[in-house]
Formats: structure tokens, C-alpha cells, sequence
């Protein structure tokens, strides 16, 4: 109990340092709880693709993990660098260092249950929020998340182990040191760092292949997996290269003695060489989570803009009346029906096809077997019609068609109705932007 | 007789380069119940490595120290921690108060890691702090204080536990003149009521307060001083001479 007290007193009187460490921990757990409450939640069976959805978002919940656990390693090193002083005078005022241990370790623990419990609450709230919007994107209608103790569970395991690595990261680097080391510790002068050629190397090139592996998806069957890897790929490489390229960049310039020993570069470069130590990791941790919201922005907005383009592209226009009729008749009562209820008709486009022949496609015939893999629909069309749509003038003579196939292949150059057999003249295949007449 | 230092040798081996360093080479002194001893020597002579050893923060590479007839080189590494709470008290150049507790829970800190009971602190503290001039001090926080004060209030954090011997090391380093004069001044009270004091110190001024005046060179004691009851601006003029003599068989 005394050592609960004083741990709990330490995290209320140095605050100040244990706030940046509690916010990326909160923050952390928030980001992992939402994606496990929307996995776990029924109502995303609901939708449709929620397999390949759900597999996406557990990709991510890996993802979003490991970047977790390096994010919550650096600040708490930075928590501990701070913290190193106060345990060295406390060691040297009569703890023994396995108090001192017991007493981070508590510190810890009380740190994890406020994220594990401020966590849950405001990440189940905002679980709510980002579904909303998840389901404004889809298009869908289902307002039903629910929270989900399992998700919790989850993400509050994956976070356990993080904390369990952060406690024996501290008492690792408190038992290593001696009293004294720890006393001197936050004045203590840092060794310059070392270069390692090899790991800026493995850096750049884990980089070049995460980048290569994300831009080079093309099946949609293996975008998911692929990307995974790529992403897994980018945070190690970046991880690297911040950790190493770029001290072996500052050392291979600090060894062009014309280049250093220059007042600007001296300055910088020297400089720049430790502090690169000490803040690799936090720059790289910038740089995934600003790359990571970059990509989720670019293929939000791509996928959301596709899906409108997608829809221009198969419905050209607002409206489309079917009437089974001739044309003639049909424009007429359009117009009159329009009259009536004051409508004004604006980029008319009347046509007159043939109903749609159903069937599948044998030496010229439709047979009306009921297999629907080889299933075709085609219309047929007058020369005017096709002139109408296309622009392009044709000739019918008597026993030439031109035909429209809506679904299916239709390969035939001719097809035969009972007795009457049609030459195929000509033929629209895919969907066009119909020609505007006026 | 409280401490005995027998044949210390400490020699610093870095762990990549076999290049060693002979910090101390032969230590050998003692200190009687109630003295105020000051360890001179120049920069690098070995002064603070010393101290450490004494204090149980570094261990010798040979030799012994003896308080109360307990050798503390021989204490076991989880015992240490408690050892130096109940028989040392610690007096920094740099005072290491916590920023983040109040003056007041920063003296209590030692008792408080002891589990000494809370009426206990503040009885002591009540008899303490109007000896260091610290009364009004009290519920500030750290950063409010001037260096003397600091030091002061590191003074009864190394008091509070009631210690068998005081090791300060350059106590006055980080003040100025006015300062030191003051806390040098306060020392010297404190050791009149019966504590043993050792401290460490490159300032003829600093010293010149102690009872008794250690020169370390080169890793040894090589000389020594009583002050008995002369002035201190009296006996730090012999100081000063032995030092300089002693710069001088150096330079020569
Ligand atoms: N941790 C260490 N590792 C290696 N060498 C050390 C270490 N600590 C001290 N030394 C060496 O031991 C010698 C004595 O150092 P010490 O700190 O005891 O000197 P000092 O008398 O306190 O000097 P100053 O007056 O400058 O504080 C020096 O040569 C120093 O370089
Ligand atoms: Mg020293």
C-alpha cells in the first residue's frame, strides 16, 4: 500500500510529465478501440462486403498495434529520462532499486487502467462518431453500433502487453544503472551516435519496397494483403531510416572537413547530430502517423469520388421512361403528361428499340434454357435509331438487324426468329454516351 | 572512534577501452565522533571518487571502510539503499531537490521512503528548521529558491534522518561568495551540536571552516592540518600555503 501511495502521488505531483505519456497512451487506445468496436459490431455483417470490410479493418487493428507500441516506447523513454533523477535520489536517500522497480511498475499499472478506462468511454463514443460517418460514405442505413465488450477486451490485452513491455524496459534501466548514473543521468552527456551503413541501407530499401509493393496493387483480390505488407514495410523502413540514414548522412558530412568546419554547417550539422538521436523515433512516429492519415485521406476521397463517377457513368441521365409503344405515340403522350403537370422537358433523347430477347445464344438461335451463365439480352434497333445514338448513318436492307447487347456476349453475325434469319449489320457493344440530338 | 578508512585503491577501467585510471591509490584515514573533517585537493585528484566510496555509491577496488565498526564495502547491493538512509546524510553540489515536491515534502523524503511515522517528521522538522532558516520556506516548491536556499534545504533532507556522518561534496560550488560564507557559517553551527561532518572541497575558504584539513594528491593523503582554535581566516592562510606548496612540488 505504501508503495501504491507514493506511485500515485509521483504521477499527481510530476504531472506535467506524465501528461504528454497518458495522452499518446489515451489517444493510442482510442485509435484501437474504434476499429475493434466497429469489427466486432454486428451491424457491420450488415453491410454489404463487410468480409473483405472486416478484413480490412483488422489489417488496420495489426497495423495501428504495432505503431501503438512503438509510439508508447518512445514516450515512455522520454517519461523515464525525466524520471531517472528522481529514482537515482531515491536510491541514494535509502529505496533499494527493487522498490524503486515496484514503484514504476505501479505507476505503469495505474497508468494503464485511467487509458484503459478514459479510453474505453471516449473511444466508444467516438467509435459512434466514425460509424456515422463510415455509413454516411457507404451509403447505408444501419445507425446500430453497438459497443462491444470484446473489443474492449481486445484492445485492452493488445495494451497489457505493450505495458508489460514498458515495464520491463523500466526496470531493465533502472536496474542497469547505479545510483549515481541514474543521479547524473538527466545532465549526463551523450555519446555521439553511431552510424550503421547497413541499417540506413535496409531502411531506404524496405522503403523503396513498401512504396513499390503499395503503388504496383492492381487486383482488387490481393490490394488488402499487399498493402498490409506494404504499410508494414514503410514503418519499419521509415523507423530505419530516421534512426540511421539520417545519422549517417550528418557523419558523412562531418567528415568532409571543407563542408563542417563551415560557421552555418558546423552549427547545424553538429547539432542536428544529436538531437537526430533523440528524436528519430518521434520524428518517424510523425512521419507514419502524417503518411498514414495522407493515404486514408487520398483513398477516402478517391473511393468516394469514384463511387459518384462510377454513377454518372451508368446512369447518364436523371430520368428514364420505358414506354411499349412506338415512338411516335410515346413522345406525344410524354409531352402530354408533362404538359399537364407543367413539367419542362430539358435534353430529350426519345429512341425506339426493340424489347429485350433473352436467352442463350446458339448458332444464331435464342434458346430459352434457364442457364443463366451464358445468358444474353439484346435489342434490336431501326437505322434511324441507330443514327439517333450514334451519329454514324447506316443502310438496312431488307434482312440486316443492328443489334444492342444489354447483358451477356453476343458474338453471332446472325440471328434467326423462326424462319426469318438477319444479318447482324452493325452493333453498339458497351455503354455509350449517347450521341445528343437536338 | 566513527570511521576508518583503510588502504583504498579505486582504479576506473571503461568497459571498451583497456585504458585505466587511478583514481585513489592508497587511502588511508580516520575520523573521531564529532569532527568536521574537509578533504582538499586539486581537480581530478580524486576527491569525489573518494566520497562516492565512502558514501557506498561506488565500490573500492581494494581497501576498507569501517563506520561503526561495520565495513560497508562488504554490505550486500540490497541492503545499500537502507544502509545509507539510516547512517549517512547527503549534502550534492547541485542540491537535487525534486521540482516536483513542495520544500517541505523534499526534507521529508528520506523518513518518507524510511515509512517513518508522519508526527516523527514533523517533530524533527519543527526542531530543524528554524536552526537552518528555513521556516518560511517550507511550502514552497523548489524552483522558488535561491541557491542558498536550496542548499539549505538539502542541508535538512541530510539532517532529518538524524545520520551518523554527513558527506558533502563542493556544497558551496554553486553559490556565491555571500552564500557560501553563510552555509559555511551554518555547517559549522551544525557541527558544534555533535554531528560529524565530512565534506569535499577545491575552495582554501570552504576548508578553512573544518576542524581538520585532509590534502589528497595524486590518489593519496598526503598531508594534513588542525585547525584547533584558530580563526578561520587564520587557518586558511595556512591552507592556502600548503596548497600552493603543494602546486609548487607539482609544477616545480
Ligand atoms: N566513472 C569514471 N570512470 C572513469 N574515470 C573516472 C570516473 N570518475 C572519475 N574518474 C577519474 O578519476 C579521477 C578522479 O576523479 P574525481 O572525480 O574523484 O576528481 P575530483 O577530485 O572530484 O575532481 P573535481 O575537483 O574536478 O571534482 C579523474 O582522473 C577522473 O578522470
Ligand atoms: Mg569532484
Amino acid at each position: 500500500m505504501f508503495y501504491v501511495k507514493l506511485a500515485s502521488r509521483n504521477i499527481r505531483q510530476s504531472i506535467s510529465n506524465f501528461l504528454p505519456f497518458g495522452l499518446s497512451s489515451v489517444v493510442m487506445f482510442i485509435m484501437n478501440l474504434m476499429i475493434a468496436t466497429i469489427l466486432l459490431s454486428p451491424s457491420l455483417k450488415k453491410l454489404k462486403g463487410s468480409g473483405s470490410f472486416a478484413m480490412l479493418l483488422g489489417l488496420g487493428l495489426i497495423v495501428l498495434s504495432i505503431f501503438a507500441t512503438i509510439f508508447m516506447i518512445y514516450s515512455y523513454r522520454f517519461l523515464l529520462k525525466r524520471r531517472t533523477k528522481e529514482f537515482g535520489l531515491y536510491n541514494i536517500l535509502g529505496l533499494k532499486k527493487r522498490h524503486i522497480v515496484r514503484i514504476s511498475i505501479l505507476e505503469l499499472m495505474m497508468m494503464f487502467f485511467a487509458t484503459v478506462i478514459t479510453g474505453t468511454v471516449f473511444g466508444i463514443i467516438l467509435a459512434k462518431f466514425l460509424y456515422l460517418i463510415l455509413i454516411h460514405l457507404l451509403g447505408e442505413s444501419y445507425f446500430d453500433l453497438q459497443w462491444s465488450p470484446i473489443a474492449v477486451g481486445i484492445v485492452t490485452m493488445i495494451f497489457a502487453c505493450i505495458y508489460l513491455l514498458l515495464m520491463i524496459i523500466s526496470s531493465f534501466s533502472i536496474r542497469r544503472q547505479s545510483s549515481l548514473e541514474l543521479l547524473k543521468n538527466a545532465s549526463k552527456g551523450e555519446k555521439e551516435p553511431k552510424s550503421r551503413g547497413i541499417l540506413a541501407l535496409l531502411g531506404l530499401v524496405s522503403l523503396a519496397i513498401g512504396y513499390y509493393l503499395a503503388v504496383t496493387v492492381t487486383s482488387p483480390l490481393d490490394a488488402l494483403t499487399k498493402f498490409f505488407i506494404a504499410v508494414l514495410f514503410v514503418i519499419f523502413g521509415t523507423l530505419l531510416f530516421y534512426l540511421s540514414f539520417t545519422i549517417w548522412l550528418l557523419k558523412r558530412q562531418k567528415k568532409n572537413k571543407a563542408y563542417y568546419y563551415q560557421p552555418k554547417h558546423f552549427i547545424t550539422v553538429s547539432s542536428m547530430l544529436y538531437r537526430m538521436k533523440q528524436n528519430a523515433v518521434g520524428l518517424a512516429n510523425i512521419t507514419i502517423l502524417v503518411t498514414m492519415t495522407f493515404v486514408t485521406l487520398a483513398t477516402t476521397v478517391g473511393l468516394y469520388s469514384s463511387i459518384n463517377g462510377f454513377l454518372d457513368d451508368y446512369f447518364v441521365r436523371n430520368t428514364i421512361i420505358n414506354i411499349n409503344t412506338t415512338q411516335q405515340r410515346g413522345t406525344s403522350f410524354i409531352d402530354q403528361v408533362a404538359e399537364k403537370n407543367g413539367i419542362y422537358l430539358k435534353h430529350k433523347i426519345s429512341y425506339e428499340m426493340s424489347n429485350s430477347m433473352i436467352g442463350a445464344m446458339q448458332n444464331g438461335k435464342f434458346e430459352n434454357k434457364q442457364k443463366l451463365s451464358n445468358l444474353t439480352a439484346v435489342n434490336f434497333m431501326t437505322a434511324d435509331t441507330y443514327a439517333q445514338l450514334t451519329g454514324n448513318k447506316v443502310h438496312l436492307s431488307s434482312n440486316e438487324a443492328i443489334a444492342f447487347p444489354a447483358v451477356g456476349s453476343f458474338n453471332e453475325d446472325q440471328v434467326k426468329f423462326g424462319d426469318h434469319t438477319f444479318k447482324i449489320k452493325e452493333k453498339i457493344s458497351g455503354t455509350v454516351t449517347f450521341h445528343r440530338s437536338a | 572512534m566513527l570511521l576508518q578508512v583503510k588502504h583504498l585503491q579505486k582504479i576506473f577501467q571503461t568497459r571498451f577501452s583497456k585504458e585505466k585510471t587511478i583514481a585513489l591509490q592508497d587511502v588511508s584515514f580516520s575520523v573521531e565522533d564529532g569532527e568536521y573533517i574537509a578533504i582538499m585537493g586539486e581537480s581530478g585528484s580524486g576527491k569525489t571518487t573518494l566520497l562516492n566510496t565512502l558514501a557506498t555509491l561506488d565500490k573500492p577496488t581494494s581497501g576498507s571502510v569501517i563506520l561503526n565498526g561495520q565495513d560497508v564495502t562488504k554490505i550486500k547491493e540490497n541492503k545499500l539503499a537502507e544502509f545509507r538512509r539510516t547512517h549517512l546524510g547527503f549534502i550534492f553540489q547541485d542540491f537535487n531537490l525534486l521540482d516536483t515536491l513542495s520544500v517541505r515534502d523534499n526534507i521529508f523524503l528520506p523518513l518518507v521512503l524510511g515509512r517513518e511515522k508522519v508526527r516523527v517528521m514533523e517533530q524533527r522538522l519543527e526542531k530543524l528548521a528554524p536552526k537552518l532558516n528555513i521556516n518560511d520556506l517550507l511550502n514552497k516548491q523548489p524552483f522558488e529558491l535561491s541557491g542558498g536556499q536550496k542548499q539549505r534545504v538539502a542541508i535538512a533532507r541530510a539532517l532529518i534522518t538524524e545520520p551518523e556522518l554527513v558527506l558533502a561534496d563542493e556544497p558551496t560550488a554553486a553559490l556565491d561568495f555571500k552564500n557560501s560564507e553563510s552555509l559555511l557559517a551554518l555547517l559549522e553551527e551544525i557541527n558544534d551540536t555533535g554531528q560529524t561532518i565530512l565534506m569535499v572541497t577545491h575552495s582554501a575558504i570552504a576548508a578553512s571552516h573544518a576542524k581538520r584539513v585532509l590534502f589528497i594528491k595524486d590518489g593519496r593523503i598526503f598531508h594534513q592540518l588542525y585547525r584547533a582554535n584558530r580563526e578561520a581566516s587564520k587557518f586558511m592562510q595556512e591552507i592556502s600555503m600548503t596548497m600552493t606548496s603543494l602546486l609548487g612540488t607539482e609544477v616545480r
